[in-house]
């Protein structure tokens, strides 16, 4: 898994490639808890664009960041989910946590 | 390449890393024996969140521990077991995750066997305590 970061239109973007899963879940929890609690960030758009799997692992690192944002009245949106993700979120009862758009 | 009533197993050690090799064997075991691809996605990650919850609270992250895995067809029943030789735990002990409390709290726990269940027609533990932990999660074939 690679982990990408942009700063773009007041969001701060974290783009995931390849599939997040316990073993990759770890970096992605540091990315996100570095920029939330270091660096003050109250926006952000998760790009799923290039993400081809996720499992519980996953799901629990954004529901943290959703956690983390709420508390300070922020912005999670998560955009390019692919279809057989979107079920993972539906099955998981994570779709009405998140913003999510289809194309980012 | 097996034929669908053939039996296929892997060893593994309870490490991470080894996820992906275990999401492929289970990929190919599903395809020889025919299941959607939809289907297939759903026990590729029930079987990845049952081998999480391995690593994660029978081993407690240590690497050294054995995962065996084996798939097999019988009477139209896609049927993969997990075994592992760590710490057994209680399955009904866990409920399903409030993800309205979880939002609120530090941890969502159980979710990797909320999914389990969710995905799969099936899901059993066994337990004899102090020698083996066994999941078995079926799928229906038709």
């Amino acid at each position: 898994m690679e982990i990408l970061t942009e700063n773009k239109d007041d969001f701060f973007v974290i783009k995931i490639v390849g599939r997040l899963d316990a073993s990759t879940s770890n970096d992605l929890e540091e990315k996100v808890l570095e920029a939330i609690e270091d660096n003050g960030v109250t926006n952000m758009l998760i790009n799923f664009d290039e993400l081809e799997y996720i499992s519980s692992s996953g799901l629990r690192v954004l529901l943290v960041a959703a956690k983390k944002l709420k508390v300070k009245s922020g912005i999670i949106k998560i955009c390019g989910m692919k279809s057989h993700i979107r079920e993972v979120f539906e099955i998981a009862g994570f779709t009405p946590l998140f913003t999510i758009e289809d194309h980012c | 390449m097996s034929k669908p009533n053939s039996n296929s197993e892997l060893i593994v050690s309870s490490s991470t890393d080894n996820l992906s090799v275990i999401r492929d064997f289970i990929r190919n075991a599903a395809e020889n024996a025919g299941l959607s691809n939809e289907a297939i996605g759903k026990i590729t990650l029930a079987v990845d969140e049952a081998c999480t919850n391995v690593i994660k609270h029978a081993y407690n992250y240590s690497p050294d521990g054995e995962i065996n895995i084996a798939a097999n067809v019988k009477k139209s029943k896609f049927i993969i077991s997990i075994t592992d030789f760590g710490k057994s735990f209680n399955p009904e002990a866990i409920p399903d995750p409030n993800l309205k409390e979880s939002i609120k709290q530090k941890r969502v726990g159980g979710l990797g066997m909320f999914l389990m269940k969710k995905l799969m027609d099936e899901v059993e533990y066994h337990t004899s305590s102090g020698k083996k932990n066994q999941v078995i999660l079926v799928k229906y074939l038709a």
